[in-house]
């Protein structure tokens, strides 16, 4: 702007001078001469361009156009036939192929691992018997040890009960069960009736012989409704003591030890 | 100068008939598609290059891309301003693979080509000239330099210009300007004069 300013106030001044000088010459007086036309400088690209646009010119005058086009056609048309060729075939053959080759390597990748997994920890990696396994005569001899001890127990709790019964000071009086006794023996017939499963083994064949005769007397001191008579009650003792199962039960419970050890 | 005997760009719904030819596979098609476009493909082809062999291979190659891409393009759009962005693609790529070969192949670099004094007052010669500001546009930035061709060898409007490099009128015409004066910087020392 203040460029045009200047040259403007110069054109003025010359005029008014009474020159008269050009335009582009007042203009040139104002720049002091040295500037020159904005042309000036883009005449040589200008002209470099033309020259570059000439010899392109007189290159396409050389060049067999309808033959390019015909190749360029040609190569075209082929490239779709194959292109077409390749789709067509790709659904029948290609995509099977893959899913197949997608499952070998899947497989063969599944089998490399199992038997990398199964090389590395070698065979002590075998799943070997759980702890829930065990052979049928393990069990039998489990079930025979826990037979034993309920039996003993079963002898120990029912000893304790006769002992009440044959008490000395009780000797020739009437049998009046108390509470608690009853409730020994209703529990006592109880656990008989849980363990009496496990008496089936030959081994425990005495055992339970004992055990039902104990049952016996203790189905009848379980009646806590009653009392029984003097008479009765010295039967009751007379049975005991006949069958001496006291001494049964010592014994018994003895032999269930030594053999439980 | 556009390239003598280029054609005009064909009418959309000529073109149109001519892209559902070539989808059937219609050779004459394929023909007169490559026929009206191929001259103005070859110009800027040329212009990027300056080699009537690699000029020819990316006119091949760009035809090539589109018949294979055609049903890539978008009805409405300038399809001349389309196919010259392809063709301006590949120029890139094949350009930037093909730059060292052709650095070493060139008989004279710019550095050994005449250089004026200071304040010559006689010319120099026009196909000095034209060596010389072939070289310095080499040098100028990618987007500078398709500006520069676009504009002066291709002789494109500004607004084509626009088109086929999908940038604003007034990118086009900043990018000109720069494109200009760092011809002129570079072109200096070979003019005798100084900027």
């Amino acid at each position: 702007m203040n460029v045009f300013r200047k040259s403007r106030r110069a054109v003025c001044a010359a005029l008014k001078a009474g020159a008269a000088a050009p335009e582009a010459k007042a203009k040139e007086h104002a720049m002091g001469g040295k500037r020159r036309r904005p042309n000036e400088d883009f005449q040589p690209i200008l002209i470099g361009a033309e020259a570059v646009r000439d010899e392109m010119g007189a290159v396409m005058k050389d060049i067999d156009w309808d033959g390019l086009s015909d190749r360029i056609a040609d190569t075209g048309l082929a490239e779709k036939r194959l292109r077409t060729g390749a789709a067509r075939r790709e659904p029948r053959r290609v995509f099977p192929l893959r899913f197949l080759l997608a499952g070998a390597a899947a497989g063969l990748l599944i089998g490399v691992l199992t038997t990398t997994l199964f090389l590395r920890r070698g065979p002590s990696a075998l799943p070997g018997p759980s702890a829930f396994a065990a052979s049928g005569e393990f069990l039998q001899r489990v079930e025979l040890e826990m037979a034993k001890r309920e039996t003993i127990h079963y002898l120990e709790q029912s000893e304790y009960v006769l002992l009440d019964l044959l008490e000395p000071s009780a000797a020739g009086a009437a049998l009046e069960p108390a509470g608690a006794s009853a409730e020994r023996a209703r529990g006592l017939l109880a656990k008989k009736r849980y363990f009496n499963a496990h008496l089936g083994d030959v081994r425990m064949a005495k055992a339970r012989a004992l055990c039902d005769q104990i049952e016996i007397l203790l189905l009848e001191l379980s009646q806590e409704s009653r009392s029984f008579e003097a008479a009765e009650a010295d039967e009751i003792r007379r049975y005991v003591e006949d069958k001496q199962l006291l001494l049964r039960i010592r014994l018994m419970k003895k032999e269930l030890r030594v053999s439980e050890a | 100068m556009i390239p003598e005997g280029a054609a005009a760009g064909l009418a959309p719904e000529v073109l149109a008939e001519l892209f559902e030819r070539i989808r059937q596979g219609d050779r004459e098609a394929y023909l007169l598609l490559t026929r009206a476009y191929q001259k103005k493909v070859f110009a800027l082809a040329y212009a990027f290059f300056r080699n009537k062999e690699d000029a020819l291979d990316l006119v091949q190659e760009t035809f090539l891309r589109l018949f294979q891409k055609i049903d890539s393009y978008q009805e409405g759009r300038n399809f001349e301003a389309w196919l010259l962005q392809v063709a301006r693609n590949l120029c890139i790529d094949h350009y930037r693979k093909n730059h060292l070969r052709r650095e070493l192949e060139c008989a004279t670099p710019v550095e050994e080509l005449p250089v004026a004094a200071a304040g010559a007052e006689e010319a120099i010669h026009a196909s000095d000239l034209k060596d010389v500001l072939s070289r310095c546009v080499e040098r100028l930035a990618d987007r500078q330099r398709q500006i520069f061709i676009m504009r002066h060898y291709n002789q494109l409007k500004n607004e084509e210009i626009a088109q086929a490099l999908d940038i604003s009128l007034g990118t086009v015409k900043s990018l000109h300007f720069k494109a200009i004066r760092n011809l002129r910087v570079l072109m200096e020392p070979y003019m005798g004069y100084r900027t």
